[in-house]
């Protein structure tokens, strides 16, 4: 009895980390962007697409990642976005919910010049010294 | 008649007066700088335009120094100029400068600005040579350059904090540059290249760099001729450019799971021709090209000699060398818009009864197994196993599975001598 049950949970822990969707960690300057082929280097720029089925695509620069969902036409409520939070590039953030800004001084490996970060606050922070950079958001960046 | 002795005389006489004068329209002195605070930048001030600065050997702990007139700076025995990893080293806003023989080391390091040890910007006809650069986040950067020679200069970092530093040489809207000789290693990229147009690299040696040994991007019309590229990250990439011209290089052991000798991506009527592919996993990579002349090359010991992805249109492939290669050509799809001709496969198992020097069957350069690994990454582990032997014998005789349109017609029997 005591056997089976502790089975049963070993099995459906299993189960558990199996079907978990989560992101990822990129390995910089081993892993190549799924859109651009170049290698990502730059954590600042860093982000991730997780599919329904858990595969991940992981990208140097927004730009890509906005390339790859429209190119591949995947349905986005059904993905997961991450981005590199910029004031804290360890930190990923949902894209879809993040403050994008967009100046030509954020020299992102692709061109993009799109950052990313989580609060109103540190995007007023970055504006305070970039003072062109537009608010943007993942939804209306084509 | 003595009229007209004057009249021949005059011209000769008129030159050397005036060849006389000469000396004197010119002011341009030699100053001798001696280390001591700030002396470069005051030195710099106090010229006048057309000036030699002679940097007497020492070290300078100067930053954000400023060229900003026409004068020549010669460092005698490498004076080092040290920023002390506060900020950018030496600005050149002017036009002709030279600036030669300094040890320019250690620069700040930044999130926001690029950092570099040499910065020309906004000039032209500046030449920059025989320059040492250590540890800087960027060597010497480019920006809005035109006609500008960087030569000789020996440019290094230490790739300790790998994912933050910048590139050796890194132009950006430039035009009409020459790259040469130089030596590049530990950067990101060791040459980045962004919207230049109409420039030369040749004979540089780019090695040990984090990414890429030579870096293109949105730039046309370029030629890199006679360089090295070894050990770096993933070789070379040339993304979205066109009419770029690939002559002479060497690809050599770039090994990694995103590595190539060259990553081209969205390129167009260019050239790749008399380059040297040795021990790379990939040594050619293509993706979404069009129009490219890939000639005289060898491939040498590869992963895969070339990927050409089904987005690929219009190239020719001749009179290349494919020997020791584990794959000799992958792809992804079955439609082949591209042509192979007169190679040398060191596979080919036909035979040329006419002897004209050239098979009587074409042969078929991606292997069952090549498609298959293209298709399920980890089926390689059974690569050379029994099952994969039987797979390429039933396949010779009944082609189902490789791209039939992927073939060399005329594939040669002996080796080209290249």
């Amino acid at each position: 009895m005591n056997r089976l049950l502790f089975l049963t949970t070993l099995f459906s822990i299993l189960l558990l980390t199996s079907c978990k969707r989560s992101f990822q960690p990129i390995d910089y300057g081993k892993e190549a962007c799924a859109h651009c082929r170049m290698m990502i280097m730059d954590k600042k720029f860093a982000c991730e697409i997780v599919d329904k089925k858990g595969k991940t695509y992981k990208f140097d620069d927004l730009i890509c990642m906005r390339k790859f969902t429209s190119e591949q036409s995947l349905q986005e409520n059904e993905l997961l976005l991450f981005v590199a939070a910029f004031n804290e590039p360890d930190k990923f953030i949902d894209a879809k919910k993040a403050i994008l800004l967009k100046a030509d001084v954020f020299k992102s490996p692709m061109n993009g010049g799109l950052i990313a970060v989580e609060t109103a606050e540190s995007a007023a922070h970055i504006q305070h010294s970039v003072n062109d950079a537009q608010t943007m958001a993942w939804h209306n960046l084509k | 008649m003595a009229q007209s002795k004057i009249a021949v005389m005059l011209p000769y006489k008129l030159i050397i007066v005036l060849l006389m004068f000469l000396p004197g329209l010119s002011w341009a002195k030699s100053i001798k700088v001696y280390p001591g605070r700030n002396s470069f930048q005051k030195a710099i001030n106090a010229a006048k335009r057309n000036d030699t600065l002679l940097l007497q050997p020492g070290v300078y702990k100067e930053h954000d120094i400023l060229i900003n007139k026409k004068l020549v700076v010669i460092g005698v025995h490498y004076p080092v100029i040290d920023g002390e990893h506060t900020s950018q080293i030496i600005f050149i806003t002017a036009d002709s400068v030279i600036l030669q023989g300094l040890q320019v080391q250690n620069t700040g390091r930044s999130s926001m600005t690029d950092m570099a040890a040499i910065r020309v910007q906004n000039a032209n006809h500046v030449i920059v040579r025989n320059n040492k650069a250590f540890n800087n986040t960027y060597g010497i950067y480019l920006q809005n350059a035109g006609f500008t020679v960087v030569q000789n200069n020996i440019i290094q970092a230490n790739s300790e904090d790998e994912l933050n530093s910048g590139n050796g040489i890194h132009a950006w809207k430039c035009h009409d540059l020459i790259i040469a000789g130089n030596d590049v290693s530990g950067h990101r990229d060791g040459i980045y290249f962004e919207f230049v147009i109409a420039s030369a690299i040749t004979v540089n040696v780019s090695h040990a760099n984090v990414r890429y040994g030579l870096h293109f991007m949105f730039s046309h019309n370029d030629t890199y001729t006679n360089n090295r590229f070894s050990d770096n990250g993933s070789g070379v990439a040339v993304m979205y450019s066109k009419g770029v011209t690939m002559t002479g290089n060497i690809f050599l052991h770039n090994w990694g799971d995103a590595a190539y000798g060259i990553l081209l991506k969205e390129i167009a009527d260019s050239k790749i021709n008399h380059n040297q592919f040795l021990k790379n996993t990939v040594g050619l990579y293509m993706e979404s090209t069009t129009n490219i002349a890939v000639g005289d090359n060898q491939f040498n010991e590869n992963g895969w000699g070339i990927k050409v992805m089904a987005s690929c249109s219009g190239s020719n492939f001749t009179r290349n060398n494919f020997t020791g290669n584990s794959f000799d050509v992958a792809t992804n799809g079955t439609t082949m818009l591209n042509h192979f001709s007169e190679n040398f496969w060191d596979k080919y198992d036909g035979y040329d009864l006419d002897k004209d020097g050239t098979g009587d069957v074409p042969y078929y350069p991606v292997s069952v197994y090549s498609v298959v690994s293209e298709r399920v990454p980890t089926a390689m582990i059974l690569y050379r196993s029994f099952l994969t032997g039987i797979m390429e014998q039933v396949e010779k005789v009944m082609p189902s599975i490789i791209p039939d349109q992927l073939k060399d017609d005329t594939p040669r029997m002996k080796k080209w001598k290249l």
